[in-house]
């Protein structure tokens, strides 16, 4: 599996590599710093998008309209801070595939990821 | 409505979560400081960030140079040993201010229940020691400043709150 992971802090993009990892999700990982970054590096090899809301340049909304807008269907799942009920349906309307609130653990990583990837 | 045991409960809350979930690190919550005070605080990394929209406001989080290291290290996967703050400024910035932002973030989640909802800006993050924090008596403002122990570290977690004409 080939993951694209998205965020603006480096530390968490190396704690969710860190949590596929004891997820057992043996994994090529890409990373990216904002949204812009991202639609750069996103490409038909990568097979999840791990993706943070609040970013500079691009935030993680806009990230999947242009994504979805596209016609590209790779699953996408947010793991953000941004826990309110209105947001993760606003996420969830936009396109996104899945929501882990953070902090997360890597047992709710493989859970969502599971769920995700069987869809 | 916002009162203070609510606020203390949810910051509570939100930062056991925290060092539990992504730290594996077990927290003992101390009583809430509440009165008007200026509180010198033993800590060497702070991380603030602010609230603003239809209440403002912020949050702080005050920690030991140990117990920061500790948390670094404990977020990259590394030893300990291999973290200091003079040789990975960047790294301490980045981890600290984003433990801010997680825990703002669950606390904002939780408040926005109850009809509480602002935005948060973006993290600081402070090295240096010996300064003082003021709680007021501001009958507007809900305050408190929240001490938690961590095996042998204590830190400190600040709130204010008060709603705006918005």
């Amino acid at each position: 599996m080939k993951a694209l992971i998205v965020d603006d802090s480096k530390v968490m993009r190396t704690m969710i590599q860190k949590g596929l990892r004891q997820a057992e999700y043996v994994c090529e990982v890409v990373e990216a710093g904002d949204g812009i970054e991202a639609l750069a590096k996103l490409d038909a090899s990568i097979d999840v998008v791990l993706l943070d809301w609040k970013m500079p340049n691009m935030d993680g909304i806009e990230f999947i309209q242009k994504t979805r807008k596209s016609g590209n269907n790779v699953p996408i799942m947010m793991i953000t801070t941004e826990g309110a009920e209105d947001r993760v349906a606003e996420a969830m309307k936009e396109g996104a595939n899945g929501y882990i609130i953070k902090p997360f653990t890597a047992e709710k990583i493989k859970e969502k990821l599971k769920d995700i990837l069987k869809g | 409505m916002l009162d203070r045991a609510l606020m203390i409960d949810t910051v509570k809350k939100t930062t056991n979560n925290l060092f539990i979930k992504m730290l594996s690190m077990e927290l003992i919550a101390g009583e809430p400081i509440t009165e008007k005070n200026a509180l010198p605080l033993t800590a060497h990394v702070t991380a603030v960030i602010g609230f603003a929209g239809y209440y403002r406001g912020g949050m702080g989080i005050y920690l030991p140079r140990a117990l920061a290291l500790k948390m670094v290290a404990a977020m990259l996967g590394v030893p300990v040993d291999q973290v200091t703050i003079d040789k990975m400024p960047a790294d301490v910035k980045d981890a600290i201010g984003e433990i801010v932002n997680i825990i703002a973030g669950g606390a904002k989640a939780e408040l926005s229940k109850q009809g509480i909802t602002f935005d948060l800006s973006l993290p600081t993050v402070i090295v240096g020691e010996k300064f003082q924090v003021y709680v007021d008596n501001n009958p507007e403002r809900v305050q408190a400043v929240i001490p938690f122990t961590a095996g042998e570290d204590q830190l400190f977690v600040e709130c204010n709150i008060e709603k705006t004409n918005k």
